[in-house]
């Protein structure tokens, strides 16, 4: 007998969403928290982040570039893309993804006037506009600080919508989506500051005390993840009625225990740094930062790639193997991500701004 | 900072954009480029999505692009009504959807008189009726149109080449293959072959010491498949014109023992009458052997009144099967319900419930007590039966019903005394005493009290151990299903094709039977019946001059007892024990094609000398085909010219030395009816609404089965062909030329039938397309001709929804007395053992023809396991040429339960090999908690070695198999022979169909 099996209990249709969508809602909720990161100081005056807001601004713009670069690649058609900006508009009030269109463009605007305004004053040495300059930071801020959150919210709503995905289909989704994006837009910067700072930055020291208080501040947040977790999935695997089945088995013989270890390990490690002593070392700290990185990565992988593999019209969990051209694809991004970012920290003179922020305070 | 450092990060970040360029160089190309990927879609937003149909604003204006027909579906055979979207330009259809006109797509259905824009605009999103009305198809329905494209579809006629078998074909023109075939000839250098002028003989005795046998003719058989609503033209224009008695359905291979069983309960084994639940109203139904929502006729609207009822919380739906499917719902929550038995255990499960309501008194004891029509009518009730009639016991008569004056006598209530039936309202259920009537003593028992000791043969625990099921289960299950009055209904169907599925079925419609549920609401019909088609008040299309009568023994063996044939009586007069027969007859079934070919081969009863076959593939559907296989392979032993009219190369067909191409769905013409479970009247029409691709007669008609038949009976030279054949009620004649001369006029029968249709008007032709139909119409129908064209565009014709019930009761009701005991089967003897078949359902354990039991033949420690098939509801078997559907359904597993596998060391994704005392299949193991443990589940329709999964060579190209059609298993080649038979498969022994569930075999890891 001649059989063409693909697997043993399931063919797994071509998945909808892959990797790209997976490392763009990272990227992309990485670059609104840091961009929201920025604000703390630059809208509300939260001193303590003055020496890491210039950094948050100009991660913030790093990151949204390989986020743009995923959704091009997990496009089917790139060369369509202008379709996306063109149609589509009749159902804007009823689609998430048409909500990101014009996000997607204000979004980036918002960034790059702020990030003009924030480094001018070091670029054109005699500019006058200083004060100017710095209320039009203020108002930017606050009226990115909606767009900021809208530009995430809405892909937290593309997969809550799907009222046939038993793991998507809840309202807490665009919370949990935007609360991620806080824990990994704070991770992304206590990771990469310290290594910046450190190598790239004239003084060669660390800013200890707004890291230690960035730690704290993902502690706290990783806290608020916890209990949203908790809030999520109680309801779905206790409290909801025949959908809880499958998702109990998704949970108990799907998701492999190793997974849940490093998951769990991805958070509980950095929130005891957050809230101990070790945020003030900056071994801990980096490894808080690669933890918290990696934590809202898995995270967002289960909810778009384990998500996808629950069955509506076949027995078995459907699975998933990644592919060539999926592979390439993540290593270009992560390529993209290094290039930009190494490329804006190497044209703006953050160290300059940076320096700014240390006129009579003391740091390490 | 530090000059060294930015560079550092530039060169960096130079390197690593270079990087990401590199591996993003395809997506960014085809994006600045805008250009495509792959292959380019229709439209960029849009991509391939069709172009809708039409649009509807305040009306419904249709898309002229698009033509849109009511046809039928024959995706399984249920004949769904549907509609068909085609492309004009490439004339490929595109969509199909239901017919909302059709109760077999639609429930409710629209009134019959809506115009027909407005079956389009009620449908619109803005309705208020659209999810009303809204008509639906499956699965299968929705995609299995695709096959008119396969590139292993037959369009011109073909003659093989080499030997049979071999699959090596060259093209024929039809003319020279009428030619061949009829007038015979050394046609494949390997003697000479008979040609049908020749067979066609209707004087000359085949056997001249057997004249009972019929005449020369009979030794062309036929065979069909089911009825795609073509079958009244094949028999009765050619089969009975040619006058052949050999007509055989697919039934054997497929469903007999339920249509035995049934027929043998209706007491009509002429005409074989089913029955079906009223599901629309019924409050508990019983399925055994069946799994609606599953699989089942018909398939749609049974599974669409089961949701509608459970849901509403009105119906439990109640499945009793060997493996869990989609007929159990945990949605519904405790109205539905799995019972797992045992394959083959059905019948002791029924008998054990027949003994508890019977114990337990929870029968419907007025209703069995009506003796009569008269009574019935008195009574006000559904039906009557033959409970009360008494049997006689012994002597000359034995096993007939005591009768005087051609009227059945039972005990009156009343007064103890023996009386005519039809002067009885209420007559004695159990009777086990001697009567006397005109001087002559009869000792006899009623049918109730028989049915009584035949359930009370075995105990409880008997019933339980054979069934699988507890005996608590089958206590709890015969109390629930009597608490529902007569809103209890049963069904069965292919699960009972074991080698005891007459009585299983028997036994399942004698539960209907305890409760009384024969035509009332909710519980058994047989159908709503069909508007007069053939036989209408504009023609009689089946009646014609030289029709013949034909006569004598049927190549299967069938329809005629033992006792009456010539070995019999030979025996008999040479003092000889006439039993065993060489071999088994069949005195009450209808068809078995399961045994054609053998029987041809043994030359018992004779030789066939031709077959035409016409969408038929027993080696793929019989179980236990090895034999006929190699049989088949020599002309000169089995069947010396075989044609087969066929769309595609199957199994079967592959065998033939002509084939010749149909058309296939929504290409052909048809009128069909319905299985029962609706309760108004229903002809679905069908006519050709897309170009045939085949090739074509002179006279410009594609080849198909119709087209071939008239040209094939007109070179036969045979009456009912050519001009004057059709007659007309207003004595005029009319030629049969091609298809369209008799089913037009069918169409017309049915428009004028009772209260005539309306007129359809040129606004409506046009939406139906029915504009190329026109001048045929008018040609054909005359002044009738808007009339039919309404039916046309209707797709048929369907009684109103509320002319399906009269208060409590069908409105269209089956009005033959129901036999609970049939005389029919308890005169006749089985031809092998002379063992009297009872009159009663009754409980067998699973044997062969023999008696000899086939858990002692194949004991439990060779054979641990029993297969069993399960209709699946996707695949069919004339599905595997549908591309699309292997998108939902890509292979077949050997299902397993888990439990059963650990024991065996067997792991999910295993693969296995499953062998049986017949032969042996491959499989991959699919591990499945809903199965009962130690046994093995097959679903049907996949593990194909025909109809394009093996190489055909046809003018000498070879055409490559698609290798995905081999995938999957067919559970049909572990079917074995009965060893007590000559050269005979498995098969039930009272009514022969074809065993194919309930299969003893071991399984063994591969790898």
């Amino acid at each position: 007998m001649e059989n063409l099996i693909t697997t043993l209990s399931s063919i797994t249709p071509d998945r909808s969403w892959g990797i790209d969508v997976v490392s763009y809602f990272w990227f992309n909720g990485a670059s609104i928290a840091t961009f929201l990161i920025f604000t703390l100081f630059y809208v509300f005056e939260i001193k303590r982040f003055k020496p890491i807001a210039g950094f948050a601004l100009l991660f913030s713009f790093a990151l949204f570039i390989p986020a743009m670069f995923n959704l091009l690649d997990d496009l089917k058609q790139p060369g369509r893309m202008v379709n996306f900006f063109l149609y589509g508009w009749g159902d804007v009030i009823t689609s998430p993804m048409k909500w990101g269109s014009f996000l997607l463009i204000l979004y980036p605007a918002i960034i790059v006037s702020a990030i003009y305004l924030l480094f001018k004053p070091y670029i054109i040495k005699n500019s006058n506009t200083l004060k100017r300059d710095r209320r039009l930071i203020y108002y930017i801020s606050i009226v990115g600080i909606p767009i900021a959150i809208l530009t995430h919210g809405y892909t937290g709503y593309e997969p809550a919508i799907v009222h046939g995905n038993l793991l998507w289909h809840t309202p807490l989704l665009p919370l949990l989506f935007l609360i991620a994006a806080m824990v990994s837009g704070f991770g992304i910067l206590i990771f990469l500051v310290p290594l910046f700072q450190r190598f790239f930055s004239d003084s060669k020291k660390i800013d200890k005390e707004s890291l230690a208080l960035a730690s704290k501040i993902l502690s706290w947040i990783l806290i608020l993840n916890f209990i949203m977790h908790v809030l999520w999935l109680s309801f779905a695997t206790v409290f909801n009625d025949g959908d809880k089945y499958i998702l109990i088995q998704f949970f108990k013989y799907y998701i492999s225990s190793s997974t849940y270890i490093i998951y769990s390990l991805c958070f509980i490690i950095p929130t005891i740094i957050g809230f101990s002593r070790l945020r003030y070392n900056t071994f801990f700290l980096l490894m808080s930062g690669v933890l918290t990185v990696v934590g809202i990565w898995l995270f967002r992988w289960g909810i778009v790639i384990y998500g996808q593999s629950i069955p509506r019209a076949m027995p078995g969990f459907l699975k998933y193997t990644i592919s060539y051209h999926e592979s390439i694809s993540f290593a270009s991004n992560i390529a993209i991500f290094i290039a930009a970012l190494t490329f804006l920290m190497a044209i703006f003179p953050w160290e300059k701004e940076l320096n700014s922020k240390y006129k009579g305070v003391g740091h390490e | 900072m530090n000059k060294n450092r930015r560079n550092f990060l530039l060169g960096t970040s130079l390197v690593t954009a270079s990087a990401s360029m590199i591996g993003y160089k395809e997506t960014l190309k085809t994006a600045i480029t805008m250009g495509s990927r792959g292959v380019p879609t229709k439209d960029e937003i849009y991509a391939n999505a069709q172009e809708t149909e039409g649009v509807i604003r305040d009306t419904f204006k249709k898309n002229t692009k698009f033509s849109i027909s009511s046809s039928v579906c024959n995706g399984c055979v249920t004949n769904c009504g549907v509609r068909v979207k085609i492309d004009q330009k490439t004339q490929k259809v595109v969509k199909v959807t239901g017919n909302p006109y059709s109760p077999l797509s639609s429930d409710p259905w629209l009134p019959y008189n809506t115009p027909l824009e407005k079956s389009f605009s009620l449908l619109g999103k803005d309705s208020s009726q659209s999810s009303k009305y809204r008509s639906t198809v499956c699965a299968r329905g929705n995609v299995v149109f695709d096959k008119a494209d396969d590139p292993f579809r037959v369009l011109k006629p073909l003659k093989r080449v080499g030997k049979r078998g071999e699959n090596r074909w060259k093209e024929i023109d039809i003319e020279v293959l009428l030619d061949e075939i009829t007038k015979g000839g050394n046609l494949f250098e390997e003697g000479e072959i008979e040609g049908l002028s020749s067979i066609r003989d209707l004087e000359t005795p085949l056997n001249s010491k057997d004249p009972s046998l019929g005449p020369k003719a009979n030794q062309l058989c036929v065979l069909g498949t089911g009825d795609d609503g073509r079958k009244a033209f094949m028999v009765n224009r050619f089969v009975k014109s040619f006058g052949t008695h050999n007509y055989q359905g697919h039934t054997s291979i497929c469903g007999l023992s339920m249509r035995a069983g049934e027929a043998a309960y209706l007491g009509d084994f002429k005409k074989y009458p089913h029955l079906k639940p009223d599901f629309e109203n019924c409050e508990y139904l019983l399925n055994i052997g069946t799994s609606p929502a599953q699989a089942g006729n018909p398939f749609k609207r049974q599974a669409k009144l089961l949701s509608i009822g459970r849901t509403q919380k009105r119906l439990k739906c109640v499945t009793v099967t060997p493996m869990l499917t989609n007929s159990d719902n945990i949605a519904v929550g405790d109205m539905s319900e799995w019972i797992p038995v045992l394959p083959g255990g059905d019948l002791a499960f029924v008998m054990g419930m027949i003994q508890v309501i019977i114990a337990k008194k929870l029968y419907n004891k007025e209703y069995l007590s009506i003796p009569s029509k008269e009574a019935q009518k008195t009574m006000n009730d559904g039906s009557f039966s033959n409970s009360t009639h008494l049997v006689i016991q012994s002597g000359k008569s034995i096993n007939k019903i005591l009768e005087k004056n051609k009227t059945a006598l039972v005990i009156d209530v009343k007064d103890g005394k023996l009386k005519p039936s039809s002067q009885v309202t209420q007559a004695k259920l159990f009777v086990d005493q001697e009567v006397e009537v005109d001087g002559v003593i009869h000792v006899v028992k009623s049918a109730m009290t028989l049915l009584k000791e035949s359930a009370f043969e075995f105990d409880l625990d008997t019933y339980a151990k054979s069934s699988g099921i507890s005996k608590a289960k089958i206590i709890s299950t015969a109390e629930e299903f009597t608490s529902y009055g007569r809103k209890a209904a049963v069904d069965c169907h292919g699960g009972t094709m074991h080698t005891t599925g007459f009585y299983t079925t028997y036994a399942v419609m004698v539960l209907g039977l305890l409760v009384g549920n024969m035509n009332f609401k909710g519980g058994m019909s047989a159908g709503g019946g069909r508007y007069k088609d053939w036989k209408g008040s504009q023609y009689n299309l089946l009646e014609y001059k030289g029709k013949v009568k034909t006569k004598g023994c049927r190549i299967d063996k069938t329809k005629m007892a033992y006792e009456k044939t010539l070995e019999f009586k030979t025996k008999v007069a040479n003092r000889q024990n006439p039993y065993p027969a060489r071999d088994t007859w069949y005195p009450f079934t209808n068809a078995l094609e399961s045994e054609i070919i053998t029987n041809s081969t043994k030359e018992y009863p004779y030789k066939l000398k031709a077959m035409i076959s016409w969408n038929a593939n027993f080696l793929y559907g019989q179980s236990g085909t090895k034999h006929i296989k190699k049989l088949l392979k020599e002309p000169k032993d089995s069947i010396p010219l075989f044609i087969a009219i066929d769309p595609f190369i199957n199994e079967t067909s592959k065998y033939a030395d002509y084939i010749v191409p149909d058309s296939i769905i929504y290409e052909t013409w048809g009128v069909s009816g319905a299985w029962a479970g609706y309760q108004t009247k229903i002809n679905t029409a069908k006519f050709p609404v897309k170009t045939p691709k085949q090739a074509k007669f002179k006279n410009g008609e594609p080849i198909c089965m119709d087209s071939f038949i008239i040209e094939l009976g007109k070179k036969l030279s045979l009456l009912g062909f050519g001009k004057n054949s059709l007659k007309g009620n207003d004595g005029k004649k009319y030629a049969l030329n091609r298809p369209q001369d008799f089913y037009i006029r069918a169409f017309e029968n049915i428009a004028m039938d009772s209260k005539a249709v309306l007129d359809i008007d040129d606004s409506e032709i046009a939406l139906a397309n029915l504009e190329p139909y026109i001048e045929t119409l008018k040609k054909i129908c005359g002044k009738n001709w808007r009339k039919t064209a309404y039916v046309m565009a209707r797709g048929g014709r369907f009684e109103e929804k509320e002319h399906g019930y009269k208060n409590d009761k069908l409105a269209h009701s089956y009005g033959k007395i129901i036999n609970l005991f049939n005389p029919v089967v308890a005169q006749n003897r089985h031809s092998m053992t002379a063992e009297r078949f009872s009159g009663v359902p009754r409980f067998y354990k699973a044997r062969l023809n023999s008696g000899e039991l086939i858990e002692e033949l194949y004991s439990k420690k060779e054979y641990p396991l029993l297969a069993f098939s399960y209709k699946s509801n996707v695949l069919s078997s004339p599905s595997v040429s549908g591309k699309k559907l292997s998108h939902v359904r890509f292979t077949t597993y050997v299902d397993i339960n888990p439990k059963t596998a650990q024991e065996s060391d067997l792991k999910h994704g295993d693969i296995v090999k499953l062998t049986s005392a017949g032969g042996e299949v491959l499989g991959m193991l699919r591990l499945r908690n809903g199965i009962y443990p130690n046994t093995i589940g097959i679903e049907h329709g996949l593990g194909r070695d025909g109809e394009g999964a093996v190489d055909v060579t046809i003018n000498d190209e070879v055409k490559k198999g698609i290798i995905r059609r081999k995938s999957g298993i067919n559970i049909n080649k572990l079917g074995f022979l009965d060893s007590s038979r000559e050269l005979a498969t498995l098969s039930d022994f009272v009514v022969g169909s074809n065993a194919r569930q309930a299969l003893p075999v071991k399984i063994q890891k591969l790898s």
